[in-house]
């Protein structure tokens, strides 16, 4: 039976918001299992240079104390955003490319090697130090590969990016509680002006990656593997006969360097325009080494005419609606939006940047449909790192309540990015992806606290259902 | 008490909606999509009940009564919404199937569709008026409620939460054919049997009533199975694989 419009429609979200609830159940499985009421030693960080809340603190002066620590916070991102953008500008990239690479095996050993060491107390498992230092140092040199993209299976990339995710969010969670909830919601209006106003770090980042037809250097998860790209001869589209709805398997992959540091790095997912003339991942973002860590957080949105343009298509209808008679047609779609790429956000060393790109499929106006489809065929939707970092403290400090919270804020913050992703789709530009989640995830989360959870406990230990 | 028995409540509330998601909805993202938004929304109408009526709990007991009207009021007026809402999806997705010249949507994807909302809405329902219970669950004791020294407050819990899953998803393939094909008779069940669902569970206020109240909500969960599957039935044709009833159920939903 031929396939309908259902199996066709939607695909891309659910490889976007498939690793996102994974990243969030990890996080939520560790919080629940670590630090179920809140980490009880302080840990001291960049974004509690100010003001170490203490439990008995008044109202007023936590919340004062909160707002400094996460304006300072905001402010370290920005000026580490605004360094990478000068380091990508003057073309660093083997130094940024040092760096991520550093800071990567950073957030996968030590991190990852303290949360393995309070599991393995937790959980009382057997072992010896020799053997874990073994394993943990393969286990972070495998990762730092991954995200360099080595040839090497996509779920297992994938894997390492979530886990870099999760480990980063959970570190995050050792916040005291007011410094978190106003940090999120100071990131998310940060990220809004660093995408969207013309000076901001991000804009200036894309701008340049586009106007040099490079890629990012930035820790992007990618939800499908794009479009094997022949680094010299023709144009990298794919020539090869494969139909339009198969996976292909991408060479270039673009720099996927991990911009974690300590405290916030965005990096920038790079703009991955697979019709870059040079093959190689150019700058790395770099971070200081006591940077705070931060993904990056950029997605972009390949249209295609394939399986995966289906968003492309329904970029069109959207546009369909709106204009009654649009000419669009899948081919000129690519055409209508200039061939930018998304951008990712640009890994600030303290900063973490969403941003979410829409990318036209191309940049000549000759393109054959075969061009057309081999860029946009490579329907990869990316999401920087940071993405899932804030969305998984998000719903870890709400763990630290209770589960219902957690149910709340994870479907506010799905809610959130699909309809970014929709967003996307229709504006065709970069889009910081964090705002609508965040701001819907704090709002469910205090209404479900304040409201939802006395309500539904009382009628449930009266066994009244409705 | 204990792994065991956390797991096993929740595969009590959550096992039908599981094996439902995985045999009908995991194939198809936009059926996951739809999932989702559905669960979303009705924790949007269980929030809004929750303002409405949280400055009255915990309370007297005679607050359930009104409370419980107005809240299936609430949610039966959120899923007449959603229902203008998927008409609006059902046109931009037969336009779009139009564009990617594939077929418009037929009595079964639209079937699907229905399945997908009200596993979405039993989903939410279970989630948060079982599962966010189960936490203790997973300890070595125990709970029983005073009004019913019969079972345990997780099983009772548990069992009431699979009944209206059940209900809540069936209900919505109901609704969503009654409003289509504008047929009153079953346009009406749908509220009742919710609110008649609801107001049973108020039996469990009294002492012992547990015994009743459960079987009596199951029983309303499967009186609403067996209308929606003679819908079902009724609207496939008899025969699933028979050539005339494809074209009959072409020919229905093109109308």
């Amino acid at each position: 039976m031929e396939k309908g419009i259902l199996e066709m429609v939607g695909g891309e979200i659910i490889g976007i918001v498939s690793p996102v609830s994974i990243c969030m159940l990890l996080v939520v499985l560790l919080v629940h299992t670590l630090t179920p009421h809140g980490s009880s030693t302080s840990v001291a960080t960049i974004a509690m240079m100010i003001y170490n809340e203490q439990p008995n603190d008044s109202f007023v002066e936590k919340f004062k104390g909160g707002l400094l620590n996460a304006i300072v916070f905001v402010c370290i991102v920005m000026l580490v955003t605004f360094v990478l953008v000068g380091l990508f500008y003057f073309r660093f990239t083997k130094c940024l490319r040092v760096y991520m690479g550093f800071s990567a095996f950073t957030v996968l050993a030590w991190m990852g090697g303290i949360v393995a060491v309070e599991l393995i107390q937790f959980f009382s498992i057997p072992i010896d130090i020799i053997t874990f230092a073994i394993c943990l140092v393969n286990f972070a040199s495998v990762g730092v590969m991954a995200v360099f993209f080595c040839r090497m299976p996509i779920v297992l990339t994938q894997g390492y990016l979530v886990v870099i995710g999760m480990l980063v969010a959970f570190w995050f969670t050792k916040l005291p509680e007011w410094t978190t909830w106003i940090l999120l919601v100071a990131m998310a209006i940060y990220d809004i002006v660093a995408v969207l106003a013309p000076g901001g770090p991000l804009n200036m980042l894309v701008e340049l990656a586009i106007a040099r037809d490079e890629d990012i250097p930035a820790l992007i998860y990618e939800a499908r593997p794009v479009l094997p790209r022949q680094i010299s001869g023709p144009p990298p589209m794919s020539s090869s006969p494969t139909p339009a709805r198969t996976r292909r398997w991408s060479n270039r992959r673009a720099p996927r360097n991990p911009g974690v540091g300590r405290g916030n790095s965005g990096s920038n997912s790079a703009l991955d325009n697979l019709w870059t003339s040079n093959g190689q991942p150019t700058s790395l973002i770099t971070e200081p080494p006591l940077a705070p860590e931060v993904g990056i957080i950029g997605s972009r949105l390949v249209s295609s005419t394939g399986d995966a343009g289906m968003l492309n298509s329904i970029s069109t209808v959207v546009a369909g609606h709106q204009a009654t008679e649009s000419n669009v047609d899948e081919d000129t779609v690519p055409l209508v939006s200039h061939g930018t790429n998304n951008s990712s956000t640009a890994a600030a060393l303290d900063g973490m940047e969403s941003g979410m790109h829409f990318q036209g499929s191309d940049q000549g106006g000759s393109e054959s449909e075969d061009e057309g489809l081999g860029l946009g065929v490579s329907g990869a939707v990316k999401l920087g790192l940071g993405d899932f970092i804030f969305y998984s403290v998000l719903v870890g400090r709400a763990a630290m309540y209770d589960l219902m919270t957690v149910y709340a804020c994870y479907l506010a913050i799905i809610g959130g990015l699909g309809a970014t992703l929709i967003l996307l789709a229709v504006w065709r530009r970069a889009l910081p992806a964090l705002p609508i989640s965040i701001t819907l995830g704090v709002v469910f989360y205090f209404l479900t606290r304040l409201i939802l959870d006395p309500f539904v406990v009382d009628l449930a230990t009266h066994l009244i259902v409705f | 008490m204990t792994g065991a028995g956390g797991i096993g409540y929740a595969l009590i509330a959550l096992g039908p909606a599981f094996s439902l998601f995985v045999t009908v909805i995991a194939s198809k993202p936009f059926l996951i999509l739809t999932v989702l938004g559905s669960a979303m929304m009705w924790l949007v109408s269980l929030i809004a009940c929750g303002l409405l009526w949280r400055a009255f709990l915990p309370g007297a007991v005679w607050v359930f009564l009104p409370l419980l009207i107005t809240v299936v009021a609430i949610q039966e007026a959120v899923r007449i919404y959603y229902w203008h809402l998927y008409l609006k999806i059902e046109d931009f997705l037969n336009k779009l199937a139009t564009k990617v010249s594939k077929q418009q949507l037929v009595a079964t994807d639209k079937i699907q569709i229905a399945i997908a909302s009200g596993l979405g809405h039993g989903i939410a329902h279970s989630v948060f008026f079982c599962l966010s219970l189960l936490t203790p669950a997973f300890g070595p004791a125990t709970y029983y409620v005073d009004s019913c020294v019969h079972m345990p407050l997780f099983l009772v819990a548990a069992f009431t939460a699979l009944g209206f899953l059940l209900l809540h998803t069936f209900s919505m393939v109901i609704a969503f054919n009654a409003l289509a094909g504008d047929k009153r008779s079953h346009q009406l069940f749908v509220p009742v049997m919710h609110l008649c669902a609801a107001l049973l569970t108020l039996v469990n206020l009294l002492p012992g009533g547990c015994i009743a109240g459960v079987p009596l909500t199951l029983m309303c969960a499967v009186v609403t199975m067996a209308v929606a599957g003679k819908i079902v039935w009724d609207k496939t044709g008899s025969g699933s694989g028979d050539l005339n009833s494809l074209h009959r159920v072409h020919s229905a939903s093109r109308l």
